[in-house]
């Protein structure tokens, strides 16, 4: 065998993919240039190149819409995000749990029950949701917020967690019970450690959901001070015009916090879906 | 430390199983008491029971004098070792064996005190920071020894404890365990399915076989006076010899005959073991490979018997010869699912219909035998009898073969 492995065939595939990540890089390159252009121009050379570059747009955008700044729209996204994924990590692993570990019939109706919260379409239910919610005071603020989202996602990650569970062994339970554990440290000392795995597709999975979700956050949130960052972008879009550089503008603003935080953590991601239980 | 005593305890599983049945043991204080029976016996459940890992379907268990059916685990205050180790993976070996600490409310320094002590016990001082996954099978084996007596708890429960580890380090942990336990003097149930364990390690040793219990006592005991053929072919190794025979009546007293030849029976066995009874009756005749006696070796009066040599296997400073006897080989039913139980592998070698009875000697390495036949020595004093169809060991009285009362 040769002392390089590197090949011919290699370096195609290598350049293959090369250009493949250039092509995944073309809509940030508009995002960017659009981002930069002066007003007249989105309309008039949306594709080319900005004849002037406007970095006051970001100062514009930062400004936001509805009263609210981008920043706030920010913070304000963040709590929905982390609330929403804090809630249903701690009441999903502990339902799950209950679900996975009870050997009578109602283990499996509770399951299925959660399953069937999965399939069902939320849409259907927005106005008595709408409803309910505001006459609970629940319209307009980030804790409605959370806790519609929790109550929307807590199938999912029910699901998630109680499939992990299943193949979790009971030894690690047992051996904690004859250890002299009570119930609730068994959980969080012992089972809850070892979801970790599941844990991080958990909260993946429905931080995504939740920050990038639009829909339910224009319904509930639209015009109050606890809007968020995809309703204050909207805010850019008018009855009459479209202000797509503050939108691409905010979009880049918004976008920063998440690269920051993907570089920094991809790595602990990489081993959060790789790894499983190891004794 | 306190005793542990099942009164009458069964377990039924949901879909109807009975995995043990009636079990009548009691565990005296300080006592090394070893669980053994083959695959699926009801060992590891009997052990589950007492730890309460398992509900008990009826009966009465109690540790140090009260009865602890009720109890959770928690509440017996009972340390377990499992046969996987059942170690914390994403804690280190410290807070491992703190743990059972930790739920006992003790303080930092009284557990960081009682901890380094049991490390020191074990050797584990200078693994304690390390993770589980990054130890060893025997480092990981003393790991969980440690959880179990940094506690100083009523009783050590063991699930085959040794059962992950290679031969040699088997061999040392069971050396051990065994010192640790005479050590510490806690009271100690100690399941597995390896015979020389039990033998060598228990004070005492519970033979189960199919849920139910089939004879306790010392492993001298056992291996001498099996109650029956169960605990008879499941105890030594290689495994005692079985034959079927008959008691018939001579000139002078009673002759076992096996395959057409006939061997006196001493008067002081007839008397001890109760033969007049048997006259004429179909027996098993249980012969240890030991009390094989090489052609020419022993006392010219040693009765013998006609046997054919067909090989042996060398193991210095002995060797086992394979012999083989002419005659119908013991296919009872219940013979038959005794040797499956046994030795599975063997059981499934038995030629069908085949007319010869395959049995071992165990002789000195020094000698070579030439293939053919042989006159063998049989020592009749150690002989074993069976009857035919219960299988139990004959001239024993009832009490003698269940039960077992202290140490
Ligand atoms: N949860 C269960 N439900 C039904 N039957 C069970 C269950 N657990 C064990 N059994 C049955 O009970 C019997 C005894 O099982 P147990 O695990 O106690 O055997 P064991 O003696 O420990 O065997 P091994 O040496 O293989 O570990 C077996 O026949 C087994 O199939
Ligand atoms: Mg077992």
């Amino acid at each position: 065998m040769e002392s390089t492995r590197y090949r011919p065939l290699a370096a195609v595939r290598e350049v293959l993919f090369i250009l493949l990540a250039l092509v995944w890089c073309i809509p940030f390159y508009y995002l960017a240039i659009v981002a930069v252009k002066p007003d007249m121009e989105v309309f008039t050379a949306p594709m080319s190149f900005p004849s002037t570059i406007v970095l006051g747009n970001f100062a514009e955008a930062w400004r936001g819409t509805g009263g609210v700044g981008l920043g706030e729209a920010l913070l304000n996204s963040v709590i929905v995000t982390v609330g929403t994924v804090s809630l249903l990590i701690f009441l999903g692993s502990l339902t799950a749990y209950v679900i996975a570990r009870n050997t009578q019939r109602i283990g499996g109706l509770l399951y299925v029950f959660f399953v069937v919260g999965i399939i069902l379409p939320y849409q259907m239910a927005i106005v008595p949701l709408f409803s309910s919610l505001r006459s609970l005071g629940l319209v307009g603020n980030q804790i409605g917020m959370i806790v519609l989202f929790t109550g929307l996602l807590l199938p999912m990650a029910v699901f998630l967690y109680a499939g992990f569970m299943r193949a979790l062994p009971h030894d690690y339970e047992e051996a904690a019970q004859v250890d002299g554990a009570g119930r609730g440290k068994i959980f969080f000392r012992i089972v809850f450690p070892l979801l970790r795995p599941v844990t991080a597709t958990v909260a993946i999975m429905t931080g995504m959901i939740v920050w990038n979700d639009f829909f339910l956050q224009l319904i509930f949130l639209n015009g109050s001070s606890a809007q968020t960052l995809p309703v204050a972008m909207y805010g850019f879009v008018g009855e009459f015009t479209a202000r797509w550089n503050m939108v691409f503008a905010a979009v880049c603003i918004s976008i920063a916090p998440i690269l920051a935080f993907y570089l920094f953590a991809q790595r602990r991601f990489m081993q959060g879906f790789t790894g499983g239980i190891k004794s | 430390m306190s005793s542990v005593v099942y009164n009458q305890v069964s377990k039924f599983y949901a879909d109807g199983t009975k995995a043990v049945d009636a079990l009548d043991l009691q565990i005296a204080e300080g006592e090394f008491m070893v669980i053994v029976g083959p695959s699926g016996c009801g060992k590891t459940t009997a052990l589950r029971m007492a730890a309460g890992l398992e509900d008990i379907s009826s009966g009465e268990l109690s540790i140090g004098g009260k009865v602890v059916n009720a109890l959770e685990p928690r509440d017996r205050d009972i340390a377990m070792v499992f046969q996987n180790y059942a170690l914390y993976p994403h804690m280190s070996v410290f807070e491992n064996i703190a743990f059972p600490l930790e739920n006992q409310k003790l303080s930092r320094e009284e557990i960081r005190k009682r901890v380094e002590g049991a490390a020191a016990i074990l050797g584990l001082e200078e693994h304690l920071g390390r993770r589980p996954k990054n130890l060893s099978g025997g480092q990981r084996q003393r790991v969980a020894m440690g959880r179990a007596i940094v506690r100083r708890p009523k009783a050590f429960l063991m699930d085959e404890p040794l059962s992950n580890l290679d031969a040699k380090l088997r061999v040392q942990m069971r050396a051990e365990i065994t010192r640790l336990q005479r050590q510490l003097g806690v009271t100690t149930l100690y399941v597995t399915h390896d015979q020389v364990e039990a033998m060598t390690m228990g004070h005492r040793i519970a033979v189960m076989r199919k849920g139910v219990l089939q004879q306790v006592g010392t492993p001298l005991e056992l291996y001498e006076r099996p109650s029956n053929i169960f605990v008879a072919a499941f105890v030594g190794s290689p495994a005692m010899n079985l034959l079927p025979a008959t008691l018939a009546a001579t000139a002078d007293g009673l002759a076992l005959v096996i395959a057409g030849q006939s061997l006196a029976l001493p008067a002081a066995l007839v008397m001890r073991l109760g033969l007049a009874r048997y006259r004429d009756r179909q027996v098993i005749a249980g012969i240890r490979p030991e009390h094989l006696v090489p052609p020419g070796e022993g006392a010219a009066t040693l009765p013998a018997l006609r046997l054919e040599i067909v090989g042996s296997e060398l193991i210095p400073p002995e060797q086992l010869v394979q012999l083989e006897l002419w005659t119908e080989p013991l296919r009872t039913p219940s013979a038959l699912d005794i040797v499956r139980d046994v030795d599975p592998v063997a059981a499934a070698d038995l030629p069908r219909g085949s007319s010869t009875q395959p049995l071992v000697a165990r002789c000195s390495s020094d000698r070579a035998f030439a293939n053919g036949t042989a006159d063998w020595g049989v020592v009749l004093e150690k002989l074993h009898l069976f009857d035919f169809e219960t299988g139990k060991a004959l001239g024993l009285s009832d009490s003698a073969s269940a039960g077992g009362h202290g140490r």
